[in-house]
């Protein structure tokens, strides 16, 4: 299969996506407040209560106080320096996207040093 | 569907990080073969945008919330292999920075979301995308993907209830009806959001799935399926 795009499709649909993804970001804090399905389900067949199921354990020594505290930077989607709760979710978000897009401007280095040094099958990419 | 640490058995999780690490040695390795910057531009954009709308929790009745999962979208955007490092990425950050998944279960986590959520719904897709004739119009594409993404949540709600089960948490039986049953609401909403986001992604950027649809407008299907 061919997964070759157009640059110009890409040019302009990059910045449309991006876009996108930090206004995604700026509507969480609207998110449910309800444990998620996985979190439900734990609770559900957990003998001692939603408070002491050992999901909820793992969650809180990571986040909460006597946990780690600041080993998780973005815990629990939470900027440590900012007090209002739903500008540290936004701000987290946003730091989650560039830490994203930081990969992904990285990545094309790796691969091609990865790529040259071990290329047994170049033959089929002349073009490249 | 991120589980945390300390749930799973070391078994489970060595094996499926045994799985998902190979899967992502090897996809690397091909994706470094035909490696294309404008084509990780938008990797790195849709990547973006899956990770910030899997923050907004929607509730899906029950008590119970569920989260856009994006794996199926990345997945038919992007191709396998670059769709499957964009998952893991997304995972790998969200377990690292955001607490959100435990370290030790990385692998589980990848293996459900990135391999059962991603992997097997695209198989399907890209299947039934070049055999069906149907599908290669704009409305069935969108509609096949949608149920793909369906399925998505699905296999991984259930490969992730399997993990729990087996590691103790519950009987497999009791683990498995509960987790299937709350994902079958929640697979709705992403069969929903798939189908809308890509019903607007290839009405203003069509060139995005021109691998999908426009082999199919162009050519019989005889020929597109001859050109895979």
């Amino acid at each position: 299969m061919n997964f070759a795009i157009k640059s110009s499709v890409i040019k302009n649909s990059f910045y449309i996506i991006i876009a996108a993804a930090f206004v995604a970001a700026m509507f969480s804090p609207l998110a449910s407040q309800n444990p998620d399905g996985l979190d439900w389900t734990i609770e559900k067949h957990s003998p001692a209560g939603p408070e002491n199921s050992s999901a909820g354990d793992a969650e809180k020594s990571k986040t909460e106080e006597g946990g780690e505290p600041g080993y998780f930077i973005f815990g629990d989607y939470k900027t440590p320096f900012i007090k209002n709760e739903s500008v540290s979710t936004v701000f987290s978000g946003f730091a989650g996207i560039v830490l994203i897009l930081i990969f992904f401007k990285f990545y094309p280095l790796a691969a091609r040093k990865n790529a040259s040094s071990s290329r047994p099958g170049a033959g089929d990419n002349l073009c490249r | 569907m991120h589980i945390p640490d300390g749930l799973l058995s070391n078994n489970i999780n060595i094996a499926s990080a045994a799985v998902s690490g190979g899967l992502f040695y090897y996809f690397n390795g091909r994706l470094a073969k035909t490696i294309d910057d404008a084509g990780l531009n938008i990797a790195g954009a849709l990547t973006a945008f899956v990770f910030a709308a899997q923050m907004i929790n929607f509730p899906v009745g029950f008590g119970a919330s569920g989260h856009f999962l994006g794996a199926s979208l990345l997945m038919i955007a992007l191709g396998a292999p670059l769709g499957f490092i964009s998952m893991s990425v997304i995972l790998v950050i969200q377990s690292l920075f955001f607490a959100d998944g435990g370290i030790t279960a990385l692998g589980s986590n990848i293996f459900n979301m990135g391999v059962m959520g991603g992997l097997v719904p695209f198989f399907i897709f890209s299947g039934l995308n070049g055999a069906v004739g149907a599908f290669k119009t704009r409305a069935g594409f969108s509609i096949l993907a949608a149920a793909c993404a369906w399925i998505s949540v699905f296999s991984a709600s259930l490969s992730c209830g399997l993990q729990l089960g087996f590691s103790g948490v519950a009987g497999v039986k009791t683990i498995l009806s509960t987790i299937v049953f709350i994902h079958c609401f929640i697979a709705c909403a992403e069969a929903a959001i798939v189908f809308v986001l890509l019903n607007f992604l290839t009405a203003v950027r069509p060139g995005l799935f021109e691998k999908y649809y426009k082999s199919f407008e162009d050519k019989p299907a005889e020929t597109a399926a001859a050109n895979r």
